[in-house]
C-alpha cells in the first residue's frame, strides 16, 4: 500500500526536529569546549585529571561525536526501544521521509533510497577536496625545492589527500549505489536494517569531516598508511587520522553487514543466486571484505590510539612492541581494503556492457568465479607490502606466488567482458565509454603491479613514483571511472532527470586523457628514480614533473563539465523516461521517481536480467503473485 | 505480515506490539552472528599481537623480569561474573522463553545485568591499578589494549542487557515473541568467550612463554 503524502499529519518545522544542523553545531561547539575550554594547560582537564593533549584530543572527538548524534536524534528510537517505550506510526513516517523535501536529506532518514543519495553527494563533495589537495601537491611538485609549502605542510596534504580519497573510495560504489540499488536489484522493499544503514552514512560523513581538522593541530605527516611508531610520535593531528578511521571503518563494517544480510534474506521469489546481476555479487564480495576486514583496521587504530593516550608500546621497541606489528596487521586490513575499493566497480562495468551491446554478459558464471576468487584471495597477498622492510625471505616467494595468483580470477572478469562485446551491437553513450575505460586502465594498474608483486623488481620500485601509478591506476583507473559509468547509467532512475550526453562525453574524454597522461607519467618517473612522499626532487626530474602536473590540471578540469553537468540538469535537464536503456534489470521496473516502498507489490523473478535475445521474457512479473507462496522477503 | 504493507507500517507493527514473524527473527539473529564475526576479527587483531610480540620478543622486552599481572582474584573474578552471568542469562531464556516461566526471564536478565555491571567495574579498577607500570614491556601494552577496549563493549553490553531486562519487565518478551532476547543471548555467549579467552591470555598464557 502506497504512503499518501497528504495523509501525513503536520510535523514540526525541519529546524525544531533533530537534524544536521543540530547536530553539527552540538558537535563543534561540544569539541571546542572539551579542547579549547577545559583542555588548556592548566586548564580543568589537564590540572584536576591530569589529561595530556592526545587524550584531550579524543575525548573532544569523542564527545563531539556523541553530540553530533544526539543533534541528528540517533539515539531517540534506542532509547525508547531500551525503556520499552512505544514509538508512534507519526514519528516512524516522519522517520523514513515519507513526507518528501529536500529536508529529509539533512535529517537521519531511513530510507535506503535517500541514504544512496546522502552518500553520492558525499562522495563527490569529498572528491571535489581531495582532487582539489591533489591539485596542491601536483602544483608543488612544478619545481624542484619547496615553494608553495613547507615539507611537513606537503606531508599534511599528501596524508590528508590520501585518507580523503580513501575512505571516500571505499564506499563510492557500496554507499551511493550499494545502498540505493540492492533493494531494487533483488525485488525488496527496505534494506534488512535502515537504522543501521542511516547509521553508516552519518559515521562515514563524520569520519570524512573530522579528518582536515588535523590541519589545526599540526597535521599528520604520515601518510595514507600511518606506520608506527611514526604515527605514536606525530602531532596532536593524528589524533584525527586514527579517529577518522576509527568512524570510517565502524561505517563500513555497518554497511556492510546490512547489505550482506538484505542480499541473503530479503531476496523477492524466484530470485536465486544465478539470477543475481553482477553489481549484487560484486557488492556483496565487496561487502564481506568490509564486514571482515575493515574491525581489524578499527582495532590497530586504537592500539596507535592507546599508545597515544595512554603510553603503551603496543608498536613502540623500546617497550617491546614491534613497528612488523603494526605493518602486518594493518595490511592484513589494507589489501582487501584495495578490492573493496574495485571488486563493486568490476560488476558495475559487467552490468553496463550488455545494455549497450544488447548482449547477454558471456560466461557469467565465470564472472561470479572471478569477482568471489579475488575477495579471498585478496587475504593472501598482504605480505608483498613488507618485501622491502626486512620481512624474512623464506616468506617471500609464498607472497609473489599468492599475488600473481589475482591474475587468474582477474582474467575471467576481462574474458566475461571481452566476450560481452564480441559481436555485440554496441552503442557509446557517456556511461558506457565510462565503463569501457575501467579495463584499459584496470589492465595497465594490473602489469605495472606485477613489477612490484615480483621481488627482484620491487627492490627497484619500492617506494617510488611507480607504485604510486599502479595504485592510481587501479583505485582511480577502475573504480572511478566505474563510479561515473554508474552515476550517468543510474542518474536518471535516481534523479528522474538524464543528464546532458554531450557534456558527459567532454567529460569523460577529458579525464581519460588527463587520467592516462598523469599517472603513465608519474609510473616513468619512477622508472627515473624519483621518491614517493618528498617536496623535493632532483633538477632532471622537472621536465617530466611539469608534464605530470599539466596532465594533473587537464584530470581538474575535467570535472568541471561533470559539475556543470549536474547544474544543467538540475535545474533544465529533460526528464528521463522510465526505462531510457530499454534495461532487463529489475531496478528499471519500478516507477521512477521510485516509491517508498520501492515494489508496490512484491515481484515474481523468472527470468535473468542480461536475456536480451529477442523475445527474451521480462525478468519479473511485478503483479501480486500467489506463486510467491510464504515468501515474505521485503515486507 | 502481508506483502502489501509498507516498510513504515511493518516497523511499526514491530514497535508496538512483538508480533513473530520469520523474517524479522531472522534477521535479528543474522545480525548478531554477523556482528559477533566481525567482532572476533576485531579482537583476533589483539591476540595476533600477543602471540607476534612475544615470539619476536623485541629487546627482551616482551615480559621483562620483574613485571607482574595485576592480582589474579581480579582476572578470576571478571572472568566469573561474566561467564555466571551468561548462565544466568541462558537460564532465563530456557525456562521463561521455551517454558513459558516469564518471571524466569527477568529474573535470570536482571541477575545478568547486575553481574555485568559489577564485572565493568572490577575492570575499571583493574585498569586504575593494574600493578605494573606502562614500560613493562609488549604484554604490559597489550594487557592494557586488550582490556581497556573489552571493558568499553562489555559496557555498552551491559547497558543493553539492562535495555533487554526493562522489556522483559514489562512483558514484551514471550515464547513466540523472543528473537531479540535469543538473538542478544548469541551476543552474550560470544562475549563470555571473549572473557574467558582474555583471561586466559591475559592472565594465565604470558607466564609460560611459547618463545
Amino acid at each position: 500500500m502506497a504512503v499518501e503524502v497528504a495523509s501525513l499529519p503536520q510535523r514540526r518545522s525541519w529546524l525544531a526536529r533533530p537534524n544536521a544542523l543540530w547536530a553539527f553545531v552540538l558537535g563543534i561547539l561540544g569539541f571546542c569546549f572539551i579542547v579549547w575550554v577545559l583542555g588548556q594547560d592548566g586548564g580543568l582537564l589537564n590540572m584536576t585529571f591530569g589529561l595530556e593533549i592526545n587524550q584531550v584530543m579524543f575525548l573532544g572527538y569523542a564527545v563531539a561525536v556523541f553530540l553530533f548524534f544526539v543533534g541528528l536524534g540517533v539515539f531517540n528510537r534506542p532509547v525508547k526501544w531500551l525503556l520499552g517505550l512505544p514509538i508512534s506510526e507519526e514519528e516512524l513516517l516522519d522517520e523514513y521521509g515519507a513526507g518528501g523535501g529536500v529536508g529529509r536529506y539533512f535529517r537521519y532518514t531511513l530510507d535506503h533510497k535517500v541514504v544512496g543519495i546522502q552518500y553520492l553527494v558525499a562522495v563527490i563533495i569529498f572528491f571535489t577536496f581531495g582532487g582539489f589537495l591533489a591539485m596542491l601537491i601536483r602544483t608543488e611538485l612544478l619545481t624542484p625545492n619547496v615553494r608553495l609549502t613547507d615539507p611537513e605542510t606537503y606531508l599534511t596534504l599528501v596524508t590528508e589527500h590520501s585518507v580523503t580519497m580513501l575512505i571516500m573510495a571505499s564506499s563510492i560504489i557500496i554507499g551511493p549505489f550499494g545502498n540505493y540499488f540492492i533493494p531494487l536489484f533483488i525485488g525488496a522493499k527496505r534494506m534488512a536494517f535502515p537504522r543501521v544503514e542511516a547509521l553508516s552514512f552519518w559515521l562515514f560523513l563524520l569520519a570524512l569531516v573530522i579528518m582536515p581538522t588535523a590541519f589545526f593541530f599540526g597535521g599528520s605527516q604520515t601518510g595514507w598508511t600511518g606506520y608506527a611508531p611514526l604515527a605514536d610520535q606525530m602531532h596532536a593531528g593524528q589524533d584525527a587520522y586514527v579517529t577518522t578511521w576509527a568512524l570510517a571503518g565502524s561505517a563500513a563494517t555497518l554497511a556492510a553487514l546490512n547489505i550482506i544480510a538484505t542480499i541473503f534474506l530479503m531476496r523477492a521469489p524466484g530470485m536465486t543466486w544465478s539470477r543475481f546481476n553482477l553489481s549484487t555479487w560484486s557488492i556483496l564480495v565487496g561487502s564481506i571484505l568490509a564486514w571482515l576486514a575493515m574491525p581489524i583496521m578499527v582495532a590497530v587504530q586504537l592500539m596507535v590510539g592507546f599508545d597515544r593516550s595512554f603510553l603503551t608500546g603496543n608498536f613502540i621497541p623500546v617497550q617491546g612492541g614491534s613497528a612488523f606489528f603494526y605493518e602486518n596487521v594493518f595490511w592484513t586490513f589494507g589489501h582487501p581494503e584495495v578490492y573493496i575499493l574495485a571488486i563493486p566497480g568490476m560488476g558495475i562495468v559487467l552490468d553496463i556492457l550488455p545494455v549497450f551491446t544488447r548482449r547477454p554478459v558471456y560466461a557469467y558464471r565465470a564472472a561470479v568465479v572471478g569477482l568471489c576468487g579475488i575477495g579471498l584471495l585478496s587475504w593472501f597477498v598482504w605480505q608483498h607490502h613488507l618485501f622491502m622492510s626486512g620481512l624474512t625471505p623464506g616468506l617471500r616467494p609464498f607472497f609473489m606466488f599468492s599475488t600473481e595468483m589475482i591474475s587468474f580470477p582477474t582474467g575471467l572478469i576481462f574474458l566475461a567482458a571481452l566476450g560481452t562485446l564480441f559481436g555485440g551491437r554496441i552503442t557509446f553513450p557517456s556511461a558506457m565509454l565510462f565503463a569501457l575505460a575501467f579495463f584499459p586502465d584496470f589492465l595497465l594498474g594490473g602489469f605495472s603491479g606485477i613489477f612490484v608483486s615480483d621481488v627482484p623488481t620491487d627492490v627497484q620500485l619500492h617506494g617510488s613514483y611507480w607504485v604510486q601509478a599502479h595504485f592510481h591506476f587501479i583505485l582511480m583507473g577502475a573504480t572511478l571511472f566505474a563510479f561515473f559509468a554508474a552515476v550517468y547509467y543510474w542518474f536518471p532512475k535516481m534523479m528522474g532527470k538524464r543528464l546532458n550526453e554531450t557534456l558527459g562525453k567532454i567529460h569523460f574524454w577529458l579525464m581519460w586523457i588527463g587520467f592516462n597522461g598523469t599517472f603513465i607519467t608519474l609510473a616513468i618517473v619512477g622508472i627515473m628514480g624519483m621518491s614517493r612522499r618528498y617536496a623535493t626532487y632532483f633538477p632532471y626530474l622537472q621536465g617530466v614533473n611539469v608534464t605530470a602536473t599539466m596532465f594533473a590540471y587537464l584530470l581538474g578540469i575535467s570535472m568541471v563539465p561533470f559539475l556543470l553537468n549536474l547544474i544543467y540538469t538540475w535545474g533544465w535537464g529533460e526528464k528521463a523516461v522510465e526505462n531510457p536503456y530499454h534495461s532487463r534489470s529489475l531496478e528499471w521496473m519500478t516507477p521512477t521517481p521510485v516509491p517508498l516502498e520501492n515494489f508496490a507489490e512484491i515481484p515474481l523473478i523468472v527470468a535473468g536480467p542480461y536475456e536480451y535475445q529477442p523475445n527474451a521474457r521480462p525478468e519479473a512479473i511485478l503483479e501480486p503473485s500467489q506463486a510467491a507462496g510464504g515468501t515474505v522477503a521485503g515486507t | 505480515m502481508d506483502d502489501t504493507s509498507t516498510p513504515v507500517q511493518d516497523a511499526v507493527a514491530h514497535a508496538t506490539a512483538y508480533i513473530p514473524r520469520t523474517l524479522d527473527n531472522r534477521l535479528s539473529v543474522l545480525s548478531v552472528r554477523m556482528l559477533y564475526i566481525s567482532g572476533s576479527f576485531f579482537f583476533a587483531s589483539f591476540y595476533f599481537g600477543l602471540v607476534y610480540l612475544q615470539i619476536i620478543n623485541a629487546n627482551n622486552m616482551w615480559l621483562p623480569h620483574g613485571v607482574d599481572h595485576p592480582p589474579t582474584w581480579i582476572g578470576v573474578s571478571e572472568m566469573a561474573l561474566v561467564l555466571i552471568a551468561g548462565t544466568a542469562y541462558f537460564v532465563g531464556q530456557w525456562f521463561g522463553l521455551y517454558r513459558q516461566k516469564l518471571q524466569t526471564l527477568t529474573l535470570g536478565l536482571w541477575i545478568a545485568a547486575i553481574l555485568t555491571v559489577i564485572a565493568v567495574i572490577i575492570h575499571i579498577i583493574e585498569l586504575h591499578k593494574p600493578g605494573f607500570t606502562l614500560q613493562g614491556g609488549g604484554y604490559v601494552s597489550l594487557f592494557i589494549t586488550i582490556e581497556g577496549v573489552f571493558t568499553f563493549v562489555l559496557a555498552v553490553t551491559a547497558l543493553m542487557l539492562i535495555g533487554v531486562a526493562i522489556r522483559a519487565t514489562k512483558g514484551l518478551f514471550s515464547g513466540g515473541a523472543g528473537a531479540g532476547v535469543e538473538a542478544f543471548g548469541e551476543w552474550f555467549g560470544w562475549i563470555s568467550a571473549i572473557a574467558l579467552f582474555n583471561f586466559l591470555a591475559l592472565y594465565v598464557q604470558p607466564f609460560f612463554p611459547i618463545a
